[in-house]
């Protein structure tokens, strides 16, 4: 209660400096539901109505550019957690919205920024353990759109993937400014600015996800977050400091060259800061120099947010300084044709707040691989810890990589919602997790996987009428199990799933099979783990796989999991890498052409087919059949010569 | 010459010797290494060494150790020897000269161990990579380097500090020159001596491959070739592609024994192949099959089925026995004759012994 009083109060002061000047529009439209909006108590008669004559039509309008809308979900923050979150609640059967304050969708792996979508991209084994779910759908999906590797053709892959979701509307250059609280705490509404129609938003909605990174949705609600480094006696963490401190890792500027196939001089722009190569730990790597330094960093020790607008005039200032470096100190001849052709423009962040939630993920847990009862996602990249200032702190290495892990460790559910407002989730960066356990789970694909979490899990609160701490305590296993079936994998957590009737046949086999096993395509397993098959291979194709009922079932879904190899990266990369852990390629052992056939007395009915296969999920969904058996031919794949499969499941 | 000290064993160094007296073959090949060039073969000699009879003993090759991206690597010259059926053997070095890892330290005892088990990994992850993707750019987030060059391939697959090597060498190993190597074995002998290997264990599947290449249906070699792959799966593999290309005779008269002989394995092979293959089938191969239906698993039956669909042959007198199988204990077997036999030609009482499975379990149909 309190906490509301003080946004209502406060809310005034802030309305009356900036939203008063857009007042001219204020006649309220037919089409706009008019609710009592706290954050709008500015009287907006104070200007002219017929101000603007519009002269096209000799019209005096003057549009309402206040909305309120209502969803049961609401995301905020269009980066990989958040696109993540939206898909997998409206796909879950939420109405969802999707904010985004950028006019492009991606958040760190943006053209804006470039950061490669990284996630478990190597184990200590030196090979990766790809997530799958939405987070590989939409890398697949890249694939085939964008075999030329382009940022600003991503950005529309990504825009293409959301927009076409049903149940989703996508409002991008749309800042999600405060939280609007109800009396008993929960956030009641989203109170948002879109710049280019100058358009105020309220969108209320059930359940709330930030996955801003900065969470300022979940700030300005109330929820509890710290920053900075915890001391390492508080979670027993041996790379945290002896004493807690307010360090946070910096955000980084990104730049790429081109050769012109001529000598290119280079003149640094007035703001440019002299880079002291002399001063700087041989981590500072200048080569290769074509895509710039991921090092050009600058972390905080206070208010990292605060700090964003003078800390990047001095982020470009370094990263031109370096450039400067590489052109002009006569130490790199191989730079002479290299001209600068992209420098961003908004550094790419690493770390503000860390919500806290009924769990605080840290760095034993992840070592330990603890395994949680409440996993939902999991993470696996180093633990990659940025130095305390960045390039600012030039003796010391860019980043401490403490240490690669073993096995990809699990993120249990009490990380991703709000210990204390009670509708709120998160999923990426600002989760419940000590400044050491973030420095790994960071990542934009880890982030992703948390989103498809927690906007599965919002889809499920919204259909029981339950808050997210609830669902947890409750009704857990239904999570992990949508999310298994949706594609996502758990590290130890086979699914078990009781609807699925493939799980009740008598007899599941192949017509060849050359490794596994096709009775393993029902044990529950979507991959091979720590070296266990868990899937089917065809010898060749064309190849058959067949489920035989004893008695008819009924049926209307067959969802099958074919390979994608997650032991290779597929992500998008500025340079274009293709060897045996990265490819730039569509995975040649992805399923490309298939039917699905249903055998209903004794004929057998052509139940799906698809020409094109795009994903590692493969869904058939037609009119409720009664049948005794069904079979898969599957027909060819993206190269490989035989087709290897993990999981096929049926349901009514 | 350059006069070569073996690395690996001293047996091998004993036959050094010996390999002076014996006689030597120039082979002038070309072969393609991913490392020079994908699309244009490198011109090599390839030097056969024969036994007393001057047959193939074994083949070596001198090449270099490492295909040098930046010109900064030091190159030494490395012999490789295969055996005669194209399986990598060992390697040898220069007198005087060891292999070089980075920063000039030379190989260790244990690397030319590692170097050595690489080697003898034919799956080993090296086959897929391209010279200049090996080493990548990691650093944290970005495309970068931390701390030198990171190797982005399997550890195991590598001697640190070596990459290049291991790179280079195991592309000539694993190369086109052992299918060269196998196919002059291979030539060198008389279709008696193929038929002999393929009594040999380990020369096995190379007789069958070359008696496939020589398109030797006689009697004898199907008969041995019949016998050799009746129990073994693997090279009963092998010898579809014999059997595909051979005459319809041979192949109906063939694959109609390892279909009679063979076990539930092997029979799902056949009947797959049978299946699949451009063959055609006489009323003569479905002679009989009525005696082994009793045998077949529910796998097996529906595969038959399917071929008796596919090639619309339905030997005579089938009929009658199918009917006796929607009394299998199996239910699937007998449910799977049912749907079967509901597209048959039947007589009235065929068609009331159907009738009266169909009422027995029309709720499972």
């Amino acid at each position: 209660m309190k906490r509301r009083k003080f946004f209502k109060d406060s809310v005034k002061g802030v309305l009356g400096a900036s939203i008063i000047p857009l007042s001219a529009f204020a006649e309220v439209s037919e089409e706009s539901e008019v609710v009592a909006n706290p954050e709008i108590k500015q009287s907006y008669d104070s200007t002219d109505p017929k101000q603007w004559h519009q002269m096209g039509t000799g019209k005096k309008p003057r549009p309402d550019r206040r909305k309120t809308v209502t969803y049961d979900v609401a995301v905020v923050g269009g980066g990989a957690a958040g696109m993540c979150a939206a898909i997998a609640a409206a796909r879950n059967g939420a109405k969802v919205v999707l904010v985004q304050d950028r006019p492009v969708l991606g958040g760190n792996s943006s053209s804006e920024i470039r950061v490669h979508l990284n996630g478990v991209n190597h184990l200590r084994n030196g090979l990766p353990e790809r997530e799958t779910g939405i987070i590989e759908e939409i890398l697949l999906h890249n694939r085939f759109h964008n075999p030329q590797d382009a940022y600003p053709v991503w950005d529309h892959i990504l825009y293409d993937f959301v927009t076409r979701e049903e149940n989703l509307d996508l409002k991008l250059n749309t800042s999600a400014i405060r939280a609007v609280l109800s009396d008993d705490g929960k956030i009641e509404a989203v109170y948002c600015w879109q710049m280019t129609t100058e358009t105020e938003f309220t969108i209320k909605a059930d359940l709330f996800i930030d996955c801003s990174g900065d969470g300022l949705l979940g700030a300005t609600a109330g929820a509890l977050y710290r920053t900075g480094r915890e001391a390492s006696s508080e979670f027993k963490e041996k790379y945290a400091p002896k004493k807690a401190d307010g360090w946070q890792m910096g955000s980084t500027v990104l730049l790429g060259s081109k050769d012109m196939g001529r000598p290119m001089p280079f003149e640094p722009p007035h703001f440019t800061i002299k880079y002291d190569a002399e001063k700087s730990h041989k981590g500072r790597q200048l080569i290769p120099f074509e895509l710039g330094f991921w090092w050009v960093e600058l972390g905080s020790e206070d208010d990292i947010i605060g700090e964003f607008e003078d800390n990047k005039h001095k982020l470009l200032g370094y990263a031109y300084g370096v450039w400067d470096y590489m052109k002009n100190s006569g130490k790199f001849p191989q730079t002479e044709n290299f001209a600068l052709d992209w420098v961003s423009s908004l550094p790419g962040k690493r770390e503000s707040r860390r919500f806290i939630g009924d769990y605080i993920l840290s760095e034993p847990d992840m070592l330990g691989n603890k395994q949680f009862t409440d996993a939902v996602a999991f993470g696996g990249w180093s633990l990659d810890e940025h130095n305390p200032g960045g390039i600012e702190n030039l003796s010391e290495p860019p980043s401490y990589f403490h240490e690669d892990f073993e096995e990809a460790y699990q993120i249990p559910f009490r990380s991703l919602y709000s210990k204390n407002v009670p509708n709120l989730l998160f999923a990426g960066r600002n989760i419940s997790q000590t400044h050491i356990a973030l420095s790994s789970s960071r990542i934009m694909a880890t982030c992703a996987l948390e989103g498809q979490a927690v906007g599965t899990a919002a889809a499920l609160c919204f259909k029981k009428n339950i808050f997210p701490r609830e669902l947890g305590e409750k009704n857990i296993s239904e999570l992990q199990e949508q999310l298994l079936r949706d594609d996502a994998f758990i590290p130890n957590r086979p699914a078990n799933d009781k609807k699925d009737l493939a799980k009740k046949a008598k007899l599941i086999f192949a017509s060849t099979t050359s490794s596994g096993d096709a009775k393993l395509l029902t044990n529950g397993w979507s991959r091979d783990y720590n070296g266990k098959i868990h899937h089917w291979k065809s010898e060749g194709l064309p190849a058959e796989v067949q489920i035989e009922w004893v008695e008819p079932v009924k049926l209307s879904k067959v969802e099958i999991k074919c390979d994608t190899n997650v032991k290779r990266n597929i992500m998008l990369r500025r340079d274009s890498l293709e060897n045996d852990i990265y490819s730039t390629r569509i995975p040649k052992e992805l399923l490309k052409t298939l039917d699905v056939e249903a055998r209903v007395q004794g004929k057998w009915i052509k139940i799906g087919t698809i020409e094109k296969n795009r994903t590692r999920l493969i869904k058939f969904h037609f009119e409720t059949i009664k049948t005794t058996a069904v079979r898969i031919q599957l027909k060819t794949t993206y190269g490989a010569k035989d087709v290897k499969l993990f999981e096929v499941r049926c349901y009514s | 010459m350059i006069k070569f000290l073996y690395i690996l064993t001293l047996s091998s160094f004993c036959f050094f010797g010996s390999f002076i007296s014996r006689t030597k073959v120039k082979h002038s090949i070309k072969v393609i290494h991913k490392g020079i060039s994908e699309t244009n073969p490198v011109a090599c000699t390839l030097i056969e060494i024969q036994d007393k009879e001057g047959k193939p003993e074994e083949f070596y090759m001198d090449v270099e150790s490492v295909v040098c991206g930046d010109n900064q690597c030091r190159i030494d010259m490395v012999r490789i020897y295969w055996d005669k059926l194209g399986r990598y053997n060992r390697f040898e070095l220069p007198d005087g000269i060891d292999l070089e890892k980075a920063a000039g330290e030379n190989f260790s005892s244990s690397d030319y161990e590692k170097l050595d088990a690489i080697l003898k990994n034919e799956n080993s992850s090296l086959q897929d990579v391209y010279k200049n993707e090996i080493v990548g750019t990691i650093g944290s987030e970005g495309a970068d380097a931390m701390s030198g060059a990171t190797i982005l391939i399997e550890k195991s697959s590598y001697v640190e500090g070596a990459v290049w090597t291991c790179y280079s060498l195991w592309h000539w190993v694993h190369g086109e020159t052992k299918q060269i190597i196998r196919d002059i074995t291979g030539d060198s002998y008389s279709i008696s001596t193929l038929q002999n290997l393929l009594q040999q264990k380990n020369y096995q599947k190379f007789a069958i491959q070359q008696l496939t290449k020589r398109n030797d249906f006689s009697e004898k070699t199907v008969d041995l070739i019949l016998k050799v792959v009746e129990k073994n799966l693997e090279l009963l593999k092998t010898s579809l592609n014999y059997w595909e290309i051979a005459p319809n005779s041979v192949y109906q008269n063939s694959m109609r024994y390892l279909i009679f002989s063979g076990n539930t394995a092997s029979r799902l092979l056949c009947f797959n192949a049978v299946l699949h293959a451009k063959q055609d089938l006489t009323s003569f191969f479905f002679q009989n099959f009525k005696t082994i239906v009793p045998k077949l698993t529910y796998q097996e039956v529906h595969v038959l089925l399917k071929i008796l669909k596919a090639k619309n042959k339905i030997p005579k007198g089938s009929i009658s026995s199918f009917i006796k199988q929607l009394e299998n204990d199996d239910f699937f077997i007998a449910r799977r004759f049912f749907f079967f036999l509901k597209e048959q030609k039947l007589t009235p009482s065929q068609e009331q012994l159907m009738e009266v499975f169909y009422q027995k379990w029309k709720d499972r149909l």
